[in-house]
């Protein structure tokens, strides 16, 4: 066990279930420096925590499936913003709570920011284009183009209600563009 | 349709323009991206808030002082990694609507549905006379929803991709050169 400077790392423990070693990949390093994050994100505070140093214990299986998750990604980039654009933590945080709700296997957006006002998660792929904004004031806004217009989200911008399900149907799919 | 969210259109608001924009001109956007990245990060969400975003107005400019504004004379130092152009008429951009937030708004006796979600604004400047500003016809966020500002957004990507990407002098949009003036002497032979 040990403690970076500002990331900890996790090690294995014997017991019922397979705990991993997540020192020495790249992408697990990556993940480990957002350590807070993903604890809030997904609930690791519950995990088995008895370091001094703040170690959290994760199956192998969630750890996998955490790291390739859409939500990671995103909530990766968004350390990334939060560290270049102080200035845009409102929005960040917004789009954190956002990030969170992302289905594990949805497509992933790029996640760009105009650096004034706005952070911006933009899918495209094939005929499929959406875009969610974030504006800092505790909602979001999002479009879909349909055909050679674009049209409004159906469900209002509540980051608690997550990701809104006409957005969620048209990047998996379930409708067409 | 109305207009009422952009009062500077009805008259010429800088002295070097040569007039108010009419619906009737193409409006030349310059991109930095090549086609395959376009994206709404292309309009800039606080030049629109702020009335700034810069588009040419073609019909009164040459592509050559397009560019040399733009991109800049200093081939070596360019202003912008120039990817090409794009074109809409004003009236088209015009004719982007949003729908009104009913919730937030005040006097919604007043207010029609549907507004147009842009402003096409003469912004003239001493070298540039066709210059002019895209910007939101109602900025501060309280007239619509942000669903509405994105798919406004989104429309305007479509609008100016809708005749594709040029790199070079085109006319349309830009105004066609004058015919070399013919030198009478060489017709004599």
């Amino acid at each position: 066990v040990s403690q970076q400077s500002n990331y900890s790392v996790a090690h294995t423990t014997s017991g019922a279930t397979s705990f991993a070693v997540i020192v020495t990949a790249l992408t697990l390093t990556k993940a480990i420096a957002v350590t807070p994050v993903l604890a809030s994100a997904f609930d690791l505070s519950a995990a088995k925590d008895v370091s001094p140093v703040g170690v959290h214990y994760v199956s192998i299986s969630r750890i996998s499936d955490l790291l390739n998750s859409t939500a990671i990604y995103a909530l990766l980039k968004l350390e990334s913003l939060a560290n270049s654009y102080p200035n845009l933590i409102d929005n960040i945080d917004d789009a954190r709570i956002f990030a969170k709700s992302l289905p594990g296997d949805l497509v992933r957006p790029e996640i760009w920011t105009d650096a004034e006002s706005e952070i911006a998660f933009e899918w495209k792929h094939g005929s499929h284009h959406a875009m969610v904004s974030f504006e800092g004031n505790g909602s979001f806004g999002y479009a879909i183009r349909r055909g050679n217009r674009f049209v409004p989200g159906a469900f209002p911008g509540d980051l608690k209600a997550g990701i809104p399900r006409d957005l969620v149907n048209y990047l998996s799919g379930k409708t067409s563009a | 349709m109305t207009r009422c969210g952009c009062p500077k259109e009805g008259s010429q608001q800088s002295s070097h323009s040569p007039s108010s924009v009419e619906d009737s001109e193409p409006l030349v956007f310059v991109t930095d991206r090549d086609i395959a990245d376009h994206s709404l990060k292309m309009f800039h969400n606080g030049k629109l808030k702020s009335g700034e975003l810069s588009v040419c107005r073609a019909s009164v400019c040459t592509f050559e002082k397009m560019y040399d504004q733009v991109v800049g004379t200093d081939r070596t130092s360019p202003k912008m990694d120039y990817k090409g152009y794009m074109w809409a008429l004003a009236g088209e951009v015009r004719g982007i609507l949003a729908k009104r937030n009913n919730a937030r708004d005040k006097t919604p006796h007043l207010t029609p549905k549907k507004v147009g979600a842009f402003c096409v604004v003469d912004d003239g400047e001493p070298d540039y006379p066709a210059h002019a500003c895209l910007g939101y016809a109602h900025p501060s966020g309280d007239f619509w929803s942000l669903h509405e500002t994105v798919a406004a957004r989104g429309d305007l990507l479509i609008a100016f991709q809708t005749r594709g990407m040029t790199r070079d002098v085109a006319t349309p949009p830009f105004q066609a050169l004058p015919a070399p003036a013919i030198d009478p002497g060489s017709e004599k032979l």
